[in-house]
């Protein structure tokens, strides 16, 4: 058996049921097996994201820490033209 | 809450000196400095896309980041619609004010977010296109000196 570790989570009772629907149409073997692979699935999730994605995520869900002006950040481009867009 | 365009931005950050609007793209910024102030994810998207273009990927990715921990910035997003059906019926309104689609998309933010009162951008033709006033910085600066 590969290395485990107990985890104690609390998950509400309505999503108990449903896995353990699950469990009992036969697509995973037991509560365990089941959470498991929605894990796998939210780290699959989460690995194919930027951090610029999981930023805005934390942004619109109110948990992204503020610090700072981004107005301090200023750039000089190279010899290239820059030339904004017209008005129109 | 002022609303600043990607033009204002991008001036700003790629320090476009030689550009005529300059100096008074920097003052407006300047006085607005310490009040809080609103960038649609549209105008900040284009601003990262102009960053990225002439100074590296790198570098837009940076200042993404660093508007949304902004303490004097809010990044405004649009109501998210459940179908494109809706989202035609949102957009067509602007695009049949002759907007392109970009400024229907910024035209959208700024209606679902009623807080703002003024749109600052050097594109005065979109004057009574948008729902919201617009100002150029140097008009801002002329208003602000009068009162």
């Amino acid at each position: 058996m590969a290395d485990t570790v107990l985890l104690q989570v609390r998950i509400s009772s309505a999503l108990v049921r449903r896995i353990d629907e699950l469990c009992n149409e036969g697509l995973f073997r037991n509560r365990s097996e089941a959470i498991s692979d929605a894990i796998r699935l939210l780290l699959a999730k989460y690995s194919k994201t930027s951090p610029e994605a999981r930023a805005t995520a934390l942004y619109l869900s109110g948990r992204l820490g503020r610090v700072g002006n981004p107005e301090d950040l200023v750039f000089t481009p190279g010899a290239s033209r820059i030339e904004l867009e017209e008005d129109k | 809450m002022i609303v600043i365009a990607s033009d204002v931005l991008i001036l700003h950050h790629l320090m476009l000196r030689s550009d005529s609007r300059w100096a008074d793209n920097e003052e407006a910024l300047r006085r607005l400095k310490g009040s809080m102030k609103g960038v649609t994810i549209y105008g900040l998207l284009d601003l990262v896309g102009a960053v990225s273009r002439y100074v590296g990927e790198k570098n837009g990715r940076e200042l993404y980041l660093s508007y949304l921990r902004s303490e004097e910035h809010r990044i405004l997003f649009p109501h998210h619609p459940d179908s494109w059906e809706e989202h035609i019926e949102d957009v067509m309104k602007y695009l049949g004010r002759g907007l392109s689609y970009k400024d229907a998309l910024e035209a959208l933010v700024l209606d679902n977010n009623p807080e703002v009162q003024l749109y600052l951008t050097w594109r005065t033709a979109l004057a009574d296109r948008i729902p919201v006033k617009t100002r150029t910085p140097r008009e801002l600066l002329q208003q602000r000196t009068i009162t």
